[in-house]
């Protein structure tokens, strides 16, 4: 119930964002996709071993989200959902790998210098990928990608997931919400899986059709 | 199972990229065929992709553990538009998780892609979900059991492979320096727990689908031209990727590089050598069978070697890879 609050608020406020009037925002979408694109490129290109290009490396997005008041809650939101398997798979570095390597005076070793420019690399990602969510809408990514010839089903499709995503969340959380009143707090219990979640998705269906019906009458083939 | 862009190399992000775009063109390319099944496409796939947004961040209570899990949407999207519309809409609920949340990397997407996307679609759809339910539907004998064990065998041989894929890949990129087998023996089970899980959470709804509205689940019951077109589709699929698998085997190997890869690095990591010492029956059985011993063809020694020996092995495997498919489409049309 929480966690379909927090997706829902969380969309409403990138949307919010990227609709914004800044200088970032004004920047062309498709610039700023081949941008993002380049540097997460770079970022992946760089050995195991190189800390300092790397941690340069990811000082960059950050200063642009600093610079630019792009709000760090929502970015730490991002890194918490793509951190716990780079978190475990990093950790596990310094136990296999024990050669020595030096950087800057410092003695680490092959495992630790590892395990830290994959957290590095993970955190130059997600912010690269952030700024570039943050400052651009759906609608100029879409626009982008169909430019570039993506197929217009999927580029349509992409928009209207993304625009039902929000109405379906909201269905969602009323259908846990009305479950919840009706004394259960901790999930849906299995007898319900099918029927709760099955509601819902006739619904879903049936709004699709719906959604068809309209679209059709407005002249979209 | 999203996988970051930290646990990537370039190339093996590239080369995912390629495939999954190739997969999801095919699939784009099939559903033309068929106007039927592509009609009020567009909003289908749109909005049952967010419903499999929505529907994963419902908690579904596991008794006795205390946790929870949710629907796995790859089978589930499958099992309702069929493999090819099920795998671009899970392809779109993926960008939209890259880009709205970072549940996956931007340059990550084709890995992920196919990790979750072709194999619950393609795989678990077409070869274990369709198979097993589709005669009991036609004899109007589908039951709930049926349907759950369906959903339960696909998801969970489909993550399966998913999680082999996520291993192989962050090894082939030389991110982690732990041993293949101990990162293999770190996935699969995680993956099988979960794939259970998901597997029954799906079966049920799919299972509550049938008993109210049994036209929408693909079951081959009620659109044979879906059917037919379906197996047309894996033909293409499998020329497509032939031919893709020809050109980066042929032309890409003249670009490999002479570094050892992931798993090399691993192995001389813990052995001193990138290559095993061999001995035994099971050494002598190779020694005689391997026509293409480290690469190469003998008597061809310049890089034209490498590049025949990759066309062969191509060849063979997908050669191997048709006679497979044709066995168990055979299995399932006697069944």
């Amino acid at each position: 119930m929480k966690l379909l609050s927090r997706v829902t608020e969380n969309i409403r406020q990138m949307d919010e964002l990227a609709s914004a009037d800044g200088l970032l925002q004004r920047q062309s979408a498709g610039l700023k996709l081949a941008a993002v694109l380049l540097y997460i490129a770079a970022v992946m290109l760089r050995s195991r071993y190189d800390i300092f290009v790397v941690l340069w490396l990811a000082v960059i997005p950050l200063a642009v989200c600093l610079l630019f008041h792009l709000p760090l809650s929502l970015l730490a939101g991002r890194l918490l959902v793509a951190f716990p398997a780079l978190f475990f798979l990093g950790a596990a570095e310094p136990f296999v790998d024990r050669t020595p390597a030096a950087a800057a005076g410092v003695c680490l070793t092959g495992g630790t210098t590892a395990m830290l420019v994959l957290w590095l690399k993970g955190l130059a990602a997600v912010t690269a990928a952030f700024v570039l969510t943050a400052t651009t809408p759906m609608e100029k990514i879409a626009k982008v990608l169909r430019s570039i010839g993506v197929p217009r089903l999927l580029t349509t499709s992409l928009l209207l997931s993304y625009r039902y995503i929000v109405l379906l969340l909201t269905e969602a959380e009323k259908l846990s919400l009305a479950y919840e009143l009706r004394g259960s707090t901790r999930g849906i219990s299995p007898r319900e899986w099918g029927s709760l979640a099955g509601q819902l998705l006739l619904r879903t269906i049936d709004r699709a059709e719906q959604i068809g019906d309209s679209m059709e009458l407005r002249g979209y083939r | 199972m999203h996988m970051a862009d930290a646990l990537l190399s370039p190339s093996v992000a590239g080369a995912m990229c390629c495939v999954s775009a190739l997969a999801a063109g095919v699939s784009i390319r099939n559903l033309k065929k068929r106007p039927a099944a592509c009609r009020r496409l567009a909003p289908l796939m749109g909005v049952m992709g967010a419903f499999v947004f929505a529907g994963q961040m419902i908690n579904f209570a596991l008794p006795g553990t205390g946790s929870s899990g949710h629907i796995g949407g790859g089978l589930l999207l499958a099992a309702l538009l069929g493999p090819e519309a099920g795998f671009l809409t899970l392809m779109l609920v993926l960008t939209v998780q890259c880009l709205l949340f970072a549940d996956g990397g931007l340059m990550a997407l084709g890995a992920n892609v196919w990790n979750m996307g072709f194999y619950a679609c393609f795989f678990g759809g077409c070869f274990i979900w369709h198979p097993l339910v589709e005669k009991a539907a036609m004899n109007g004998r589908l039951t709930r059991l049926r349907i759950m064990m369906a959903s339960v065998l696909a998801v969970t041989i489909s993550l399966q492979l998913g999680a082999f894929s996520v291993t192989v890949e962050t090894l082939l990129s030389g991110i982690s320096s732990l041993p293949f087998g101990a990162f293999v023996l770190l996935m699969q089970p995680i993956h099988f727990a979960i794939g259970v899980v998901e597997g029954l959470i799906s079966g049920a709804v799919l299972a509550f689908v049938y008993e109210e509205r049994p036209e929408l689940l693909w079951t081959g019951n009620h659109s044979g031209e879906k059917e037919t077109a379906a197996a047309a589709g894996i033909g293409h699929f499998a020329g497509g990727f032939a031919m893709a698998a020809l050109v980066i085997a042929g032309g890409l190997s003249l670009l490999a590089s002479e570094n050892p890869d992931g798993l090399e690095w691993s192995i001389e990591k813990l052995t001193g050598s990138t290559e095993l010492e061999s001995s035994g029956a099971a050494a002598a059985i190779q020694q005689v069978t391997s026509l293409c011993a480290d690469y190469g063809i003998p008597g061809v020694e310049s890089v034209w070697g490498n590049v025949l020996a990759a066309v062969l092995g191509v060849a063979v495997v997908t050669a191997a890879g048709f006679a497979v498919m044709r066995l168990m489409s055979c299995a399932s049309c006697t069944r």
